[in-house]
């Protein structure tokens, strides 16, 4: 199934949800709008054990086109408020499906890609896999719950130099800083991804 | 007053004095209210929390500590008020670094969690040596607030009171950078001009609201207002 510039995939028990818009799979209104479409219209009711997120191509994504971002906030505009909101929902509607869900993280994963991947559950990536937030460079802040997700998963104070700096964070200190909870090879993220998936679930029906 | 907040350029210090050691006689270090308008001035951009002469601080006053026992209910009161000016310093409008050199112990380290970032000084000492004084910590550091400080590196420091330098305080997290010799007010300064040169003071300050939203309020309105401040950060980067 296509929502735009995404493709919604079966693997057995496991919903696979693809970001394919390669190379970069910049995430610009169409993406928005067909993400939260998939989020709210189709995700909730699938029978399954648990979702990976993940790309086509080199890049996990290079997050929300800058331009757009900028020319959304019109002053006094009630609707770009309200796509901000919908698009800020849209994540928080991908965190509270039924079922666990895992991104598995390729190239780069900056900005939005990084509050989209911390809007899942979990967390898997490829040795290669660059993080970043970079919107304080272009005079912005997180608008997707990057400013609470981030401190969640790294603490206060790395979330505030990864946010203040933008620096690049590779997987090594991602999974030391706990951006990302496992790294697999590119040829076994996708499985990596698919057993975090059933581990959460697992965990999950310890816990419920 | 054992402490003094001064203004130096861009940056405020808040400085422990009280040699040599700059102990603390009393758990509410400073006013809270001079705290407040310090860290409320509008040109403020960061903040260092240092102390005078050889050492960052040395924890409380164990003799005023005891004698302050004697009023238990008293004693209370003020460690609760101390607790809250701890969170003064987390919830800044701007970025607060301590600057620890030499001694960095008890309600000393306490300050140090309670600020953003911790730069060491390659001689400096760490550690909760309460427990060797039959005591605990009294300013939340059994608990930390939002620190990344792992529980079982809280619970061995906590325990068995050892002190560590900061080489090892850096491997287990609680230090964020160490340098070499005792230029570390100038690091610290220098780790803060990291973080907001090229950064407009407003967005910078729109990003502390949004962390400090995140650690206080209910997940659902933190996330509602980060929007909020996305909107009005936009807007200014618009003009």
């Amino acid at each position: 199934m296509t929502f735009g510039p995404l493709t919604l995939e079966r693997e057995g028990d496991v919903a696979v949800l693809v970001l394919d818009a390669p190379p970069r799979n910049v995430m610009d209104a169409t993406f928005f709008r067909s993400f939260a479409a998939c989020v709210r219209d189709v995700l909730p009711g699938l029978d399954v054990a648990g979702l990976v997120v993940c790309s086509r191509g080199r890049h996990f994504s290079a997050g929300a086109d800058v331009g757009q971002l900028r020319g959304v906030a019109v002053p006094g505009d009630p609707d770009s408020a309200r796509a901000l909101r919908e698009n800020a929902a849209a994540f928080t509607a991908l965190e509270s499906l039924p079922f666990p869900t895992v991104a598995a993280v390729d190239g780069a994963c900056l900005g939005s890609g990084l509050e989209l991947a911390l809007a899942c559950g979990g967390r898997v990536a490829t040795p290669s896999a660059l993080f970043a937030v970079p919107e304080t460079s272009f005079d912005l802040i997180p608008g997707c719950g990057g400013t609470v997700r981030l401190p969640e998963r790294v603490g206060v104070g790395a979330a505030l130099d990864l946010l203040l700096t933008g620096r690049y964070v590779d997987a090594d200190e991602a999974l030391r800083l706990g951006l990302v909870d496992a790294l697999a090879p590119r040829a076994e993220l996708h499985a990596a991804a698919v057993r975090w998936v059933f581990r959460l679930a697992k965990e999950r029906g310890r816990t419920t | 007053m054992t402490v003094h907040l001064q203004r130096d350029g861009d940056f405020g210090h808040l400085v422990f004095d009280h040699p040599p050691a700059n102990t603390l006689p009393d758990p509410v270090f400073v006013e809270p209210s001079e705290l407040a308008s310090f860290l409320e001035e509008p040109a403020l951009r960061g903040v260092v929390v240092r102390g005078a002469g050889r050492h960052f601080c040395g924890g409380a006053d164990i003799e005023a500590l005891r004698a302050r026992l004697q009023d238990p209910e008293g004693l209370g009161s003020a460690l609760t008020r101390g607790k809250a000016l701890l969170r003064q310093l987390a919830d800044a409008p701007v970025p607060v670094v301590a600057a620890i050199r030499g001694q960095c112990l008890g309600a000393g380290l306490e300050i140090a969690l309670a600020c953003h970032a911790r730069v060491a000084s390659d001689g400096a000492m760490l550690g909760f040596p309460e427990s060797t004084l039959g005591l605990i910590p009294g300013l939340g550091g059994s608990v930390g607030d939002g620190d990344r400080v792992e529980r079982r590196v809280r619970a061995d420091l906590l325990l068995t009171g050892r002190l560590v330098g900061a080489d090892e305080a850096l491997a287990l997290g609680v230090v964020d950078r160490v340098v070499p010799g005792s230029d570390v007010v100038e690091a610290a300064e220098a780790f803060l001009a990291r973080w907001i040169d090229g950064r407009s003071p407003a967005l910078v300050r729109a990003l502390m609201e949004a962390l400090r939203n995140a650690r206080r309020l209910p997940r659902d309105e933190a996330l509602r207002r980060e929007t909020d401040l996305f909107l009005r950060v936009a807007r200014e980067a618009r003009t």
